[in-house]
């Protein structure tokens, strides 16, 4: 009988804690809940319900239902805008996954004047957005462009970049080479939390540096490739400058993604439902990428500290 | 009268203006009344003179305030209609002919007939072209004041270049198939002898509009010549397909594939659309706002010309822009002092005629701005175009939608990718659901 | 004693010829990134035909140094400048402190509902803003907000979700040990959070911070819809005001950026030992 009575006791007191805990916690995240309905939340179910209007901002709202998305689903530029952006987010992320992974590993070494190195891989990273790509835009100029007299020079014909169909959505992916500096510091941070002692055993054993990396270096870092491959993902469903600057969605809707599309049927046709629909499906689109990359992953991921 | 002459003339009348409004006329009242005044960016000559006629106007009328906001063109309509469509317009805001009609519809705007049946001297209206007024006309009132007014594809071409080849100048009774091609052609060579082709017939901004879409050549000024049409009067279906269209589309196109007197789409944007201003051509199409900026080439000496007659007549297309009042002003009053006084004749020939640019909407204004320096000699023939000017037909709210999507296809014919024949159809076949969703709204 | 110094010389060797290897691979990926930064350097010291013109020249003939004050004098850029400065520090602090603090609950505070939270975080994340900022208008006109700095930098003191994961990420590595012994001395959860952890992330606090400057500093959507007064305008918006074929030739532009981008460099210099010396996950100290 007394032993129940104790248990119940500590329970008590164990849950008094708990809820001790829990208001903490609100307290906490309070500034994220207000900022929240406030400024995300609220907005966010605002646009689900104009969606569902054809209030095109000229004109009072009226309700249409589901016509903007059975619209959406009829027009084919819908289905190139969802290819462009495939293509633009696989590529972007392949890239810059890839290389700041790459220069991590570069700038990990423990050559002098390594830190140097670093700042200069980090510094572009600085200048995104328009100045990047007014940069940019003179960059990949044709003729006169410094890329194309690098072509010229090497003797192979130089394609014309943004006028060029085919070229032009390679050239907005190979831009993001210049932006790969917060990821490789993330990558370098991870890298140097690998204990040396992993790499030591690994060379007692005889494995030579292409072992070492695949079966150390790569499992130590799942859990930080995993997330910098989610925020990248979410980011290159965003981008919006560089497409706008260099290419207006051009040429013939070859570099006419997400972003860029929602923009331009909210703010230059001023079809308001119309980019809120669109911006819905966008949504549920990236939330099923990020799903996916999460379960894919989920068994390989390690944390440091992990408290139950 | 002599430029400085003119220039001490003018000052001396806003002087006077000033020592007329500092003796007492004017509103009288209390505290400060704040204008938002919305305006797109122009050359440092014209922005220069429009502040200082605000600061004049200030002074005259010492409880208005105005302040300006600048924003840059192509994203000027966005900025300005998310911001009337939410209540929070600015009270005079500059509107371009295009998008004239969008915001009347909305009843973004104030109508001035109120205004003007006032007080008919001091608004003046018989000095405004009508065409300049049509612009604002909706429903039988009027509901802004044209600033300027002009023809969007007129002529210029580059004096040296003609001399050189031996050539002479151009004249009224040019055709486009006839003595303009055949200028092109003479016009068109290799001057370093590499074997490339780097000075041309004709060139430069004729592929680009205002708004950075390559649909410059879906005006009347290209397609009205040969007698085609982009869409329809009522705006309810694309024309481009006619035969009379596809012959206009096949002569312009064909100046860069067939003839080869126009530079290709790949050089033209390499040199930022400044192939004329560069000297590398004979002649362009423009329009006359381009005349102050073009003085900022000192190597270039060009003159204008009229617009050549195409198989169906003379056409040139007629574009303008204005201010007008929005309904969200707090204070319409004070709001169409300003306005009146800033488009007012001594307004408009300070800012226009004095700063070089052109194009004023009052004939009087015009008149004086052809004495300008740097004005070309021939710079009377823009205000004559206007006779033979045109408004474009496509100005109903799906413009934007269909010039955006009309300019990729054209891209890609300009690039030499598809034929006149295959773009004209997608467009068509692009643009025609558009017009009927528009025109059912 | 002849066959070790003979090994040691092929070691020596070896480690070279690596060294150079690196350093090559290195030196052209840095020549590379720091090409463009160059190139519009050159731009802006041109006259207008010397951009048309091939081949393209690094440096110019003649460098026109008066391009900087004839573009600077084209709009009041000195104050869209400090505009720029004015607002982007402040939303650096905004996002620091709020993204740590949000983040320190979720990392470190057990309790229900916490990770459906965390998800609906995630889910703001995945939002483009192109979407939002039309209702968000709404809103700020209701607040009477339009036309001052405060949309651009209030939100950011509530949070922003991608510093917040980040945040979160880092404070999950510090190992809980240091909470514990503080937890014993007697320490509220704010004093843990303000004095044990925060002290303990500056890595992560300068990446933020710089992070956010940076962001903010480049943003136009925002300031373009919320700010009609001319002379409130920010750097990113002042150099779109130049874009226009009407009113300034490259150089003009190239000139502009080059001193727009310079801010966002220099804030850098400053905070990048932070994060890129030898920084390790583990802070024992």
């Amino acid at each position: 009988m007394k032993e129940k009575e104790i248990k119940i006791f500590k329970q008590r007191k164990i849950s008094k804690l708990r809820k001790k805990e829990e208001i903490s916690f609100y307290l906490f995240i309070l500034p994220w809940i207000i900022g929240f309905f406030l400024f995300s939340g609220g907005p966010i179910f605002a646009t689900l319900g104009i969606s569902l209007t054809d209030w095109s901002l000229f004109a009072s709202p009226h309700w249409s239902g589901l016509s903007n998305y059975t619209r959406l689903f009829t027009d084919p530029l819908f289905y190139k805008v969802f290819v462009n952006t495939l293509y633009y987010v696989g590529g972007r992320v392949a890239l810059m996954v890839t290389i700041s992974l790459l220069a991590a590993i570069l700038l990990n070494q423990k050559l002098p004047g390594i830190t140097v190195f670093r700042v200069i891989y980090y510094l572009p990273a600085v200048i995104t957005g328009v100045a990047l790509s007014t940069i940019f835009v003179q960059l990949y100029r044709p003729i006169y462009g410094p890329f194309a007299y690098f072509f010229s020079k090497v003797g192979v014909p130089a394609p014309s970049w943004l006028i060029d169909e085919k070229w032009a959505m390679p050239a907005l992916i190979l831009m993001n080479f210049w932006i790969i500096g917060p990821n490789t510091v993330i990558f370098l941070a991870a890298l140097q939390g690998i204990p040396k002692t992993l790499y030591e055993a690994g060379q007692i054993d005889g494995a030579n540096f292409l072992q070492q990396f695949f079966h150390v270096t790569l499992p130590m870092l799942s859990s930080i490739t995993l997330l910098i491959t989610v925020i990248t993902t979410v980011e290159s469903f965003q981008v919006f400058a560089e497409p706008y600057i260099l290419t207006r969605g051009g040429p013939n809707y070859s570099t006419l993604v997400g972003a860029l599309y929602i923009y331009r049927n909210a703010f230059k046709y001023f079809n308001l439902a119309y980019a809120c629909a669109f911006a819905w499906i966008l949504l549920l689109i990236v939330m099923a990428f990020t799903g996916v990359q999460f379960l894919l992953s989920g068994h390989w991921a390690y944390y440091a500290a992990r408290r139950e | 009268m002599s430029s400085i002459t003119r220039k001490i003339v003018v000052s001396g009348l806003i002087v006077s203006l000033v020592l007329f409004g500092s003796l007492g006329s004017g509103v009288q009242a209390q505290e400060k009344v704040v204008l938002r005044y919305a305006d797109t960016t122009y050359g440092k000559p014209i922005m220069t003179q429009q502040t200082n006629w605000i600061e004049s106007f200030m002074i005259r009328y010492p409880n208005i305030e105005v302040r300006a906001e600048r924003v840059e063109g192509s994203v000027f309509n966005e900025k300005y209609v998310i911001q009337a469509a939410a209540g929070a317009g600015p009270d005079i805001v500059w509107i371009c002919a295009p998008s004239a009609k969008q915001w009347m519809k909305a009843g973004f705007l104030i109508d001035l007939v109120p205004y003007i049946e006032e007080n008919e001297a001091l608004a003046d209206m018989d000095d405004f072209f009508e065409a300049a007024l049509g612009f604002f006309r909706y429903e039988g009132g009027l509901y802004g004041l044209p600033m300027d007014l002009g023809p969007e594809g007129i002529h210029k071409y580059n004096v040296d270049l003609f001399d050189e080849a031996g050539l002479e100048h151009p004249k009224k009774s040019w055709t486009f198939e006839g003595e303009f091609l055949e200028a092109a052609k003479r016009l068109t060579k290799d001057t370093d002898g590499d074997g490339e082709t780097d000075q041309w017939g004709m060139g430069g901004s004729f592929y680009e509009f205002y708004a950075g879409y390559a649909t410059y050549m879906l005006g009347p000024s290209f397609l009205f010549p040969f007698g085609g049409k982009v869409v329809n009067d009522s705006e309810t279906e694309c024309l481009l397909t006619e035969p009379e269209s596809l012959r206009a589309l096949n002569f312009w196109i064909g100046l860069i594939h067939e003839h080869h007197v126009a530079p290709p789409y790949e050089v033209m944007k390499a040199m930022d659309d400044k192939v004329f201003q560069l000297g590398k051509s004979g002649m362009a199409v423009g329009y006359p706002w381009d005349v102050d900026l073009l003085a900022e080439f000192p190597d270039l000496h060009w003159d204008a010309m009229h617009a050549p007659k195409g198989p169906a007549g003379r056409f040139t297309e007629v574009l303008g822009s204005g201010y007008c009042i929005t309904q969200d002003s707090k204070h319409p009053d004070e709001a169409w002092l300003f306005l009146r006084d800033y488009m007012s004749r001594e307004g408009l020939t300070y800012v226009w005629a004095l700063s070089g640019s052109g194009c004023c909407a009052r004939e009087s204004a015009w008149k004086e701005w052809e004495k300008e320096v740097h004005v070309p000699e021939s710079a009377y023939i823009y205000r004559e175009a206007l006779d033979y000017g045109t408004v474009p037909t496509l100005m109903g709210p799906a413009t934007d939608e269909v010039l955006a999507v009309a300019s990729e296809e054209l891209e890609l014919c300009l690039m030499g990718k598809t034929s006149v024949e295959e773009m004209a159809g997608r467009i068509k076949a692009k643009v025609d659901p558009i017009l009927e969703r528009a025109a059912e709204e | 004693m002849i066959n070790n110094s003979s090994q040691k010389l092929n070691i020596n060797w070896k480690k070279i010829i690596y060294r150079m290897l690196l350093y090559g691979i290195l030196g052209i990926g840095a020549i590379v990134l720091i090409f463009p930064i160059i190139w519009t350097g050159s731009l802006s010291l041109k006259t207008y035909s010397n951009v048309y013109r091939i081949p393209p020249r690094l440096i110019p003939n003649p460098v026109v140094w008066s391009n900087y004050p004839e573009a600077w004098n084209f709009f009041p850029y000195t104050r869209f400048l400090l505009n720029s400065l004015l607002v982007c520090s402040l939303c650096a602090l905004g996002d620091t402190l709020s993204s740590s603090v949000v983040a320190f609950g979720f990392a470190r505070l057990r309790s229900r509902g916490k990770n459906i939270l965390f998800a609906l975080v995630l889910l703001t994340m995945m939002i483009p803003y192109q979407l939002i900022i039309i209702p968000q208008f709404l809103v700020f006109k209701t607040i009477g907000w339009l036309n001052t700095f405060k949309p651009l930098w209030v939100i950011t003191f509530f949070g922003w979700p991608y510093f917040v994961f980040l945040f979160r990420q880092f404070f999950m590595s510090i190992p809980f040990e240091f909470d514990d012994a503080a937890r014993i001395d007697g320490c509220s959860l704010w004093r843990i959070y303000w004095n044990i952890i925060l002290p303990l992330s500056k890595p992560a606090l300068a990446t933020v911070a710089l992070f956010s400057f940076v962001a903010n500093w480049r943003n136009f959507l925002a300031p373009l819809i919320y700010l009609s007064s001319y002379k409130k305008y920010t750097i990113a918006l002042g150099l779109s005001l130049l874009n226009t074929r009407r009113i300034a030739e490259t150089p003009y532009i190239m000139a502009v950026a080059m001193i727009m981008i310079l801010p966002p460099i220099i804030i850098f210099t400053f905070v990048a030992r932070y994060f890129l010396r030898e920084i390790s996950l583990a802070v024992y100290k």
